[in-house]
């Protein structure tokens, strides 16, 4: 939509009943945005590197996406095609509520197709098909200190970071290794980013983590109830973590396809039948999946 | 219009943030109907009372973003923002705050008001951000700026992060991450 | 076949609110009016006032209406309503001292200037489940009134406002300095506007500590009592009351009285520190909006906890302590677990059928080997 579009659709509503009487246009107060808007730009900087912010409550919970919720609406444009995704889902009960919140205060269009959208919010995935260096991935995190597997105080935490001491991570990986002759990890897989700072990428599994090496797009993570935004930039190296004979693997499918569109070269849900027990699996990226399936039944 | 300025504000940082993510690329910033300057304009749309200020240049500049922002002017050292008017620090970008190792974060942004902004020969850029390398031509900073620059981010993570606005209403972005090489058309800058 | 929708999730939601909104309306009694909430659930409405960390007994009790007596979530939406609110301005400190007092009670002296005044408190009822309550008219009301009033003293003489009874101790050298003396902040910290950082400055710990969920906070206050903390506190004073509310004229910047905000307020006397050689007594401080207690005084425990020289179990470790009482930030994480986690599951079960793999490899080596 233009703007000029969406000036005038605002001075209809501002005659109707606007649907949350009172709020500005995209929720939050202009300091909040503000406040994120300069941790944006240090995180973009500072590849990697957790910025504490001050994170305001939203009317969704936090843990269900406050801190994604937040940057998004800080960088949104009334002429903005939005997706928002969970698990790779455009119709489950996260993505739904978010996007109906972000289309009514900001006036955005909705998509589920990845390529038509020019900001994506997502819970645990990213959408399987390449973005552009035009779009901007916002991720939704839970707990965004990758050392927090091995350190529970921020303060021991912030100064690894700081001396880039990452020994204590390397030492967890090599005893899962003799554990159970492979490291365990599966989402939250930790990475190198610019050859400096470890980071979580956020619960996506070990398939999306290649996607983030040299993309060509920008992404945003954010994390509400920890009070902090990280950055990977496009053309960024992004490393996970792993031995020269212990190599990082992804999941693996290998003789299995998605029941509705065949994919073999998709991350794939798998569902036992209520009925039958059978194991079926399906694409988690659903809109994906849908371009797939009209494409072969147009 | 108090809502004009808000949905401006949202336009403006994403050419910000295009920018701060493909460092050394120019973008033209919305130019859309404002109330005061085109440095103005762009820092509204981070700057209000949590942060500090100060301007290498006149006070009329000062006076300006203390009023569009709410901000508070500082001096130099604490300063979030640094808006270099004329196109140079006078020297004093090692004075400008770098951040600390917890905190990098801390770091300043400097505004450098200049004449034009191009992407041809001029200063070669690498890192993040950038497909390979890219060139950025500025005319309008002082020379000298280059080597101050290098220096104040030569321990990655501290350091600060450069934004560009020309004449035009053009802007460019070089953050610390960002390595900033020579080419052949260096001495064209001296 | 069994298929998984991909669309009707909006659906599903959309009908699981209404169903919530329903299961509240459903019944034959009288919808709740906000006022009755408001007066006749009064504490409910300040707990929820001080965790939402708005000062607001209408919306409190809208909120309380409104979700069904949750008072996690009651104080959510209080919350989120305050995150919208344009913020005008800053009040200027206030004095405790001014309060104009409802309550005030002091556990450290048998008798204090002023006097302990008991005020309303369930502190001395028998907890016994009062079945007239369930017959309650406005004639039974009236009656109970009249009862009370008529047998009631001519009007005692009773100030308004009461001195400190830690200005008692100040005054003697038994109790060490204010805290803000001795770490001044030039501007108090903005938890709302600024994340934590450790160490955190005392307005920051205050703050946080002041819009804690009452029973998390309890809960770690109640280790430090039970012998798990070494601070054996003692309660030197508790008042309830109104504390006027005083900013800067908007227009010719003198100080200015705009209403009055009720309080509880805990200060507690804990074993000795001596910053300066001189052993003192500590103090534990406790403060938050309504008629709140339990909360005001494991604030002032958890206070006095998280200053302990070496931290000896999770009361006194401040890190610990601020990140784990905020109640809106636990509940949505808490309630978060119920979000579609099958992405990370099935990430999971992959790594687990591959270490089933290579333990059973594993096993099968070992046995040819013997």
């Amino acid at each position: 939509m233009l703007m000029r579009e969406w000036l005038q659709k605002e001075a209809q509503l501002r005659n109707d009943e606007t649907p949350i009487a009172g709020y500005p246009f995209g929720f939050m107060d202009e300091g909040a945005k503000k406040e994120i808007r300069r941790s944006i730009l240090k995180a973009v900087a500072i590849p990697g590197y957790q910025v504490p912010y001050g994170s305001r409550e939203m009317p969704i919970a936090r843990g269900w996406g406050t801190g994604g919720l937040q940057i998004t609406l800080s960088l949104v444009k009334p002429d903005d095609v939005l997706k928002v995704i969970d698990q790779g889902c455009d119709g489950s009960v996260n993505a739904v509520n978010i996007k109906k919140f972000v289309a009514t205060v900001a006036g955005v269009t909705i998509t589920t197709d990845t390529r038509a959208a020019t900001l994506i919010q997502t819970r645990h995935r990213i959408p399987e098909e390449r973005m552009s260096g035009r779009q901007i991935l916002v991720l939704q995190v839970p707990y965004p200190e990758a050392l927090r597997e091995v350190e529970p105080s921020e303060m021991e935490t912030r100064r690894m970071h700081a001396e880039a001491d990452y020994s204590r991570m390397w030492l967890f990986l090599y005893e899962d290794i003799v554990k159970y002759g492979e490291i365990t990890i599966s989402y939250r897989y930790p990475v190198t980013v610019n050859g400096r700072y470890i980071m979580d990428p956020s619960p996506i599994p070990r398939w999306d983590v290649p996607k983030l090496h040299m993309a060509d797009t920008l992404f945003l993570f954010g994390a509400g109830r920890e009070k902090r935004i990280y950055a990977i930039p496009p053309h960024t190296t992004v490393e996970p973590l792993e031995f020269e004979d212990h190599k990082f693997r992804t999941e693996n499918f290998s003789g299995k396809a998605c029941a509705r569109c065949g994919a073999t070269d998709t991350y794939l849900d798998e569902v036992i039948d209520n009925a039958s027990g059978e194991r079926r699996f399906f694409c988690s990226d659903s809109g994906y999946c849908d371009k797939r399936r009209l494409a072969w039944n147009p | 219009m108090h809502i004009h300025r808000t949905i401006r504000d949202h336009f403006t940082f994403r050419v910000l943030l295009q920018g701060m993510s493909h460092p050394g690329r120019v973008f033209p910033l919305p130019g859309l109907p404002g109330e005061g300057s085109a440095a103005v304009e762009l820092l509204g749309c981070l700057m209000d009372n949590e942060v500090g200020f100060a301007v290498i240049g006149d006070r009329d500049m000062e006076r300006e973003i203390a009023r569009h922002t709410d901000s508070r002017p500082v001096s130099l050292e604490d300063a979030d923002f640094i808006i270099a008017q004329h196109g140079t620090t006078m020297g004093r970008l090692a004075h400008f705050r770098r951040g600390s190792l917890e905190y990098p974060d801390t770091g300043a942004t400097v505004l450098y008001l200049v004449e034009v902004l191009s992407e041809t020969a001029g200063v070669v850029l690498s890192g993040p951000g950038i497909d390979g390398t890219t060139s950025l031509r500025i005319s309008g900073l002082d020379p000298g700026e280059w080597q101050l620059f290098r220096e104040v981010n030569s321990e990655f993570p501290l350091g600060v992060d450069a934004i560009f606005l020309d004449r035009s209403g053009n802007i460019a972005c070089i953050p610390r991450s960002s390595r900033i090489g020579v080419n052949e058309r260096w001495d064209m800058l001296r | 076949m069994g298929y998984v929708a991909v669309k009707g999730g909006n659906e599903a939601i959309e009908r699981a609110c209404l169903l919530f909104a329903h299961e509240r309306t459903k019944g034959s009694s009288a919808p709740l009016g906000v006022d009755q909430i408001k007066e006749q659930l009064y504490l409910a409405a300040d707990r929820v006032m001080g965790e939402g960390s708005l000062y607001a007994p209408d919306l409190a009790a809208l909120a309380i209406k409104q979700s069904a007596g949750d008072t996690f979530e009651a104080a959510f939406m209080l919350r989120a309503f305050r995150a919208t609110q344009q913020r005008l301005g800053y009040s200027l400190p206030s004095s405790t001292e001014k309060m104009r007092v409802v309550r005030r009670i002091s556990s450290a002296f048998k008798d204090i200037p002023g006097g302990q005044i008991l005020g309303a408190t369930s502190d001395y009822t028998l907890r016994l489940l009062d079945f007239d309550l369930l017959k309650d008219d406005a004639a039974r009301r009236r009656a109970f009134r009249e009862q009370i009033f008529s047998s009631l003293p001519a009007d005692a003489e009773i100030p308004e406002t009461f001195p400190k009874v830690i200005r008692i101790l100040r005054r003697e050298g038994l109790l060490e300095e204010t805290l803000s003396a001795a770490h001044p902040e030039e501007r108090a910290f903005d938890i709302t506007r600024q994340p934590l950082t450790f160490p955190v400055s005392r307005s920051a710990k205050l703050q946080a500590l002041a819009r804690g969920e009452t029973g998390g906070m309890l809960a770690l206050a109640y280790s430090s009592m039970r012998g798990y903390g070494d601070i054996h506190p003692t309660l030197g004073e508790l008042r309830i009351g109104y504390l006027p509310l005083t900013v800067p004229h908007p227009a010719t910047g003198e100080p200015y009285v705009a209403g009055e905000v009720k309080v509880t307020e805990a200060e507690v006397l804990a074993r000795m520190q001596g910053s300066d050689g001189m052993p003192r007594f500590s103090l534990g401080y406790g403060i938050c909006f309504g008629q709140n207690e339990i909360k005001a005084i494991s604030m002032a425990i958890l206070d006095r906890c998280t200053r302990t020289e070496k931290p000896n179990c999770p009361a006194e470790d401040p890190e610990f302590v601020l990140y784990h009482i905020d109640g809106i930030e636990a509940m949505g994480f808490c309630n978060h677990w119920k979000l579609p986690h099958y992405v990370d599951f099935l990430s999971d079960l992959d790594r687990l059928r591959k270490a089933q793999e290579m333990a059973r490899a594993g096993k099968q080596q070992e046995r040819r080997r013997c």
